[in-house]
């Protein structure tokens, strides 16, 4: 799965640390979902969206 | 200032407390039935001590806010749990039909320790694997 997770961080201009803290999980976590090496569950990726004002599908794309 | 301590961290301070306990009561009152009494007291009084700081550090940490686990490292526990547990089952498996043919009359102890010392560091490399990897 990708995802624009680092444009999206980019944009609200926040780094990891506090995006992890927001998401109430590790830094590693936000990091390794950026590298596109971890897929968070669905509570996570619909909490990012909410955080970041947007539907999961802009952050998370689906590729078969 | 007020320290949150969660019931997962209290059951870990309580059985700390309670394995050192008991590796003082075996270094008092030295049980005919165990063999080497200082050593298993001091092994059990290690563990708890052990358990005892690990808690105390996790609370620490959570109280300074830091996120100390989350799906991701439970995740790779998962991964790296059920690896183990495969490896286990084989390697027992392998054993159980060994001694149930061979001729030698094997010692419990070392068996045991054997078994104990791989599923650890197969646990602990394959934590370490999928954490690199994921």
């Amino acid at each position: 799965m990708k995802n624009n997770l680092k444009v999206w961080r980019a944009k609200k201009d926040i780094t990891q640390e506090q995006l992890a803290n927001e998401m109430e999980v590790t830094r590693q976590t936000i990091n390794s979902i950026e590298r596109g090496k971890y897929d968070p569950s669905i509570k996570l990726a619909f909490k990012m969206a909410r955080f970041f004002g947007c539907s999961i599908e802009d952050i998370f794309v689906y590729e078969e | 200032m007020v320290i949150k301590v969660q019931t997962k961290d209290k059951s870990m301070l309580v059985t700390g407390f309670f394995i050192t306990l008991i590796g003082i009561g075996i270094h008092i009152f030295e049980p005919g039935w165990i063999i080497n009494t200082s050593g298993t007291g001091g092994a059990f009084i290690g563990a708890g001590i052990a358990i005892i700081l690990i808690s105390i550090h996790s609370i620490r940490l959570k109280n300074k806010g830091t996120i100390v686990e989350d799906e991701r490292t439970f995740h790779i526990a998962e991964r790296a749990s059920h690896k183990t547990l495969t490896i286990l089952i084989i390697l027992e498996g392998i054993l159980m039909a060994f001694l149930g043919v061979a001729a030698f009359d094997v010692q419990a102890y070392p068996v045991v320790s054997l078994l104990f010392v791989i599923t650890v560091l197969t646990y602990v490399g394959f934590y370490y694997w999928y954490n690199r990897q994921t």
